[in-house]
């Protein structure tokens, strides 16, 4: 239930992001349509729910994510994203104690809608697909589990600079978003088989941007 | 005597493919199946074909047969009972045919033993080794009915 109306609240908050951008697209210093890019650098945190394979079988840490903004200023822009995030694996009935490490990189794409609140405060929603891997071990000896990872989220937007040396704005960043994993190509008997492909995360993100006008 | 220039060059390819024959050969010798999990599955029963509910099973890979004294398990993967059905369950990362890893032990901790039918005839052991080989399309593989014998 909790699910669904957090699914309901981020579709409204995209499909109405439009609205507000036009109220106030006159306060944005861009002129609208001008390209912009920007990369950026986010520290994150994901935790996956208890109850799930992924949410009882590993201890999550911190992680970063590095990610690239491509716009045309006042409408929906697309990006790309890649990250990991440090893991322990815990006691589990699944792994046979076979692996003592584990990576989780992933890298996706998502679209956004960015809209002006105040002068240096803009607010963004994001709506994300990648592919995560939970890579235990080393190779020969890896063992990787694949998950896609649908996702939903609001991201505030922060100048701490504008145009500097006239090129590009230093924007701080502080997020969330909540997600839906998917690892429909493990194979695993029929018993196991919801609990090991099915998740959900919560996801929190801090960083830098920096958009090139 | 030092190498010209060109002679340096005739090493490159072979040098290259040697690089991407090594990279063939470890990703060829890949110990597990991604995305892949094998499940052991099975009942216990007791000689007059009871299910036998509590007993504890410990799987393995690494037995010792030591001289005159019951396998012992150097490492335990897992050590689980079973249910009041008698059955059990247990989960691993699976392993492809080459890994060379493939062979697992059902050992008894407590004082029973499997009977086991060897050329028509009953013999008890302390332990039950099955392979990987066969295992269903969901990577289950299922070692039947199990009988044992309480000493």
């Amino acid at each position: 239930m909790i699910r669904r109306s957090l699914l309901v609240v981020l579709i409204l908050l995209w499909v109405t992001f439009p609205a507000f951008s036009q109220e106030m697209k006159k306060e944005v210093g861009i002129p609208k349509g001008q390209f912009t890019f920007a990369p950026g650098a986010e520290l994150l945190y994901r935790s996956y729910e208890k109850g799930s394979f992924l949410g009882d079988t590993y201890g999550m840490g911190p992680g970063f994510r590095l990610k690239v903004d491509f716009e045309f200023s006042g409408y929906p822009g697309i990006g790309v994203y890649f990250g990991t995030q440090k893991a322990s694996i815990q006691p589990n009935r699944f792994l046979g104690g076979f692996f003592k490490e584990v990576r989780m990189p992933e890298s996706g794409i998502y679209l956004f809608h960015q809209v002006p609140v105040f002068e240096n405060l803009s607010l963004r929603g994001e709506l994300g697909y990648g592919q995560l891997q939970v890579i235990h071990g080393l190779s020969p000896s890896r063992f990787i589990l694949d998950y896609a990872h649908f996702s939903g989220g609001l991201v505030a937007n922060y100048t701490l600079a504008k145009e500097v040396f006239g090129i590009f704005d230093l924007n701080l960043i502080i997020g969330g978003n909540y997600g839906f994993l998917n690892g429909n190509k493990i194979v695993i008997n029929d018993l196991d088989r919801t609990y090991v492909q099915r998740a959900t995360a919560v996801q929190g993100v801090f960083g830098i941007k920096v958009r090139y006008l | 005597m030092t190498k010209k220039p060109i002679d340096l060059l005739y090493g490159l390819p072979f040098r290259f493919i040697g690089l991407v024959v090594l990279l063939l050969s470890l990703s060829g010798c890949q110990e597990f199946i991604h995305n892949s999990f094998d499940t052991f599955t099975g009942k216990i029963v007791d000689v007059e074909g009871k299910p036998v509910a509590d007993l504890e099973l410990i799987l393995t890979q690494d037995l010792d047969f030591g001289v005159a004294q019951p396998p012992v398990a150097k490492s335990i993967i897992y050590s689980i009972k079973t249910t009041n059905r008698g059955e059990f369950r247990m989960v691993v990362p699976a392993r492809t045919n080459i890994s060379f890893n493939t062979e697992y032990f059902l050992l008894l901790s407590s004082p029973v033993q499997f009977e086991l039918e060897e050329s028509g005839m009953s013999v008890l052991y302390r332990y039950y080794s099955f392979s990987t080989a066969d295992r269903a399309a969901d990577g289950t593989i299922n070692l039947g009915t199990l009988k044992i014998v309480r000493q």
